[in-house]
């Protein structure tokens, strides 16, 4: 192979390995770039709760660079940004995971609007329920749903967690505010403060902190750290 | 061509497994792969080095010697490969392209890389080109 021919090839060597390279990105859409943080949303909530919740950089393992799916949730938490739609009518369920204590356990959320009572008055416009591990007889079912989930697809017809997510109907709501680390902060009058949201892209993040081991399902962890896609 | 099978394809093949064995189903390599390929990969729980550098080193390792099997010797490409291996990396921290930047990936590439396109060409090198004419005895 002469020089010439050397060097054509090597361009294509070239291309074609940075073209592969992009097989390891997020599917979904280009790379914009972090997320800048928001400083404020006026539309979100009427308080802002200065109690409690930790600072990003409180939270155990910011910062940490090792390719886990904790460290890299919580460097897009770190950059994530708090506006979530509320529905106007009924309520948004997010399905998604959250890891802690080297376990990874489903997790959703239910989002609705102007739910009363809430802890504080004056969060009743923006209201929303967590509802901690929830109780799947069959793991792979969970699996089948965020799979499809995560792909903007409907349920798998008959899914047992999809059908007990949404049969379910919560007790204990909490109310939502802007904490002030920057993120949404849950509130309920019958524990502290302990689930904190941001959003990224299409994702809702999700950390649960409080400063004490949590226990979710059988696992306890002193911290849970997920992300979420909303349901069809 | 075994040489190509050996050094590149492998190293690539190897490098997706890592990941259909490891990671969450949320990366373009999933959406390219055929669903029962990916299926008939079973999920393995490996240390966090092997999850997070192995599939970059071996993308590494076979891109070096894809460019070692074109040039067979030195060449100025050598470089041009290394510095774009060691910028996909580097690009991570800068928050130019998607990723989160890891100094074990980064020494991993580069050696991989570097070893890559290094053995690629071993008992195949020549310092000269065959047609180029021998250099004259004084």
């Amino acid at each position: 192979m002469r020089d010439r021919a050397r060097h054509i090839a090597s361009f294509f060597v070239i291309a074609g390995f940075l073209a592969l390279n992009t097989a390891t990105s997020k599917s979904g859409g280009p790379y914009t770039g972090p997320i800048p943080v928001t400083p404020a949303d006026a539309g979100l909530a009427k308080v802002k709760f200065d109690a409690g919740p930790p600072t990003i950089a409180d939270l155990p393992g910011h910062g940490c660079s090792a390719k886990t799916d904790v460290c890299r949730i919580l460097g897009d938490f770190a950059v994530g940004t708090t506006p979530i739609d509320l529905p106007t009518t009924g309520s948004d369920l997010w399905a998604g995971y959250v890891w802690g204590a080297g376990t990874r356990q489903p997790f959703f959320v239910k989002i609705q609007r102007g739910y009363t009572p809430s802890p504080d008055p004056k969060l009743d416009e923006q209201v929303m329920d967590d509802s901690a591990a929830f109780d799947v007889s069959s793991e792979s079912d969970a699996d089948a749903w965020i799979a499809a989930v995560k792909t903007g697809k409907s349920a798998p017809a008959g899914n047992r967690a999809y059908e007990q997510a949404t049969g379910w109907s919560p007790t204990d709501w909490f109310g939502m505010a802007k904490a002030t680390s920057g993120s949404i902060v849950l509130l309920t009058d019958k524990s502290p403060p302990h689930v904190f949201l941001r959003t990224s892209g299409n994702r809702l993040l999700v950390v649960l902190n409080s400063g004490k081991p949590l226990k979710l399902g059988k696992v306890e962890a002193a911290e849970w750290v997920g992300e979420m896609w909303k349901t069809k | 061509m075994k040489r190509a099978l050996l050094f590149v394809v492998l190293p690539l093949v190897v490098g997706a497994a890592t990941y259909f064995a490891t990671r969450a189903p949320d990366i373009r390599l999933f959406d390219w792969t055929p669903a029962f390929i990916v299926a008939a990969v079973p999920k393995l729980h490996l240390p966090a080095i092997v999850v997070g550098s192995l599939p970059d080193a071996m993308w590494a390792f076979a891109f070096g010697s894809a460019l070692g099997l074109v040039w067979k010797k030195p060449s100025a490409w050598m470089w041009i490969g290394a510095c774009l291996t060691a910028s996909i990396e580097l690009a991570q921290a800068a928050h130019l392209i998607e990723g989160v930047f890891d100094r074990v990936d980064l020494l991993a590439m580069i050696a991989s890389y570097f070893i890559g396109w290094r053995i690629s060409r071993v008992g195949i090198s020549s310092p000269h080109r065959r047609d180029a004419p021998r250099p004259i005895p004084t």
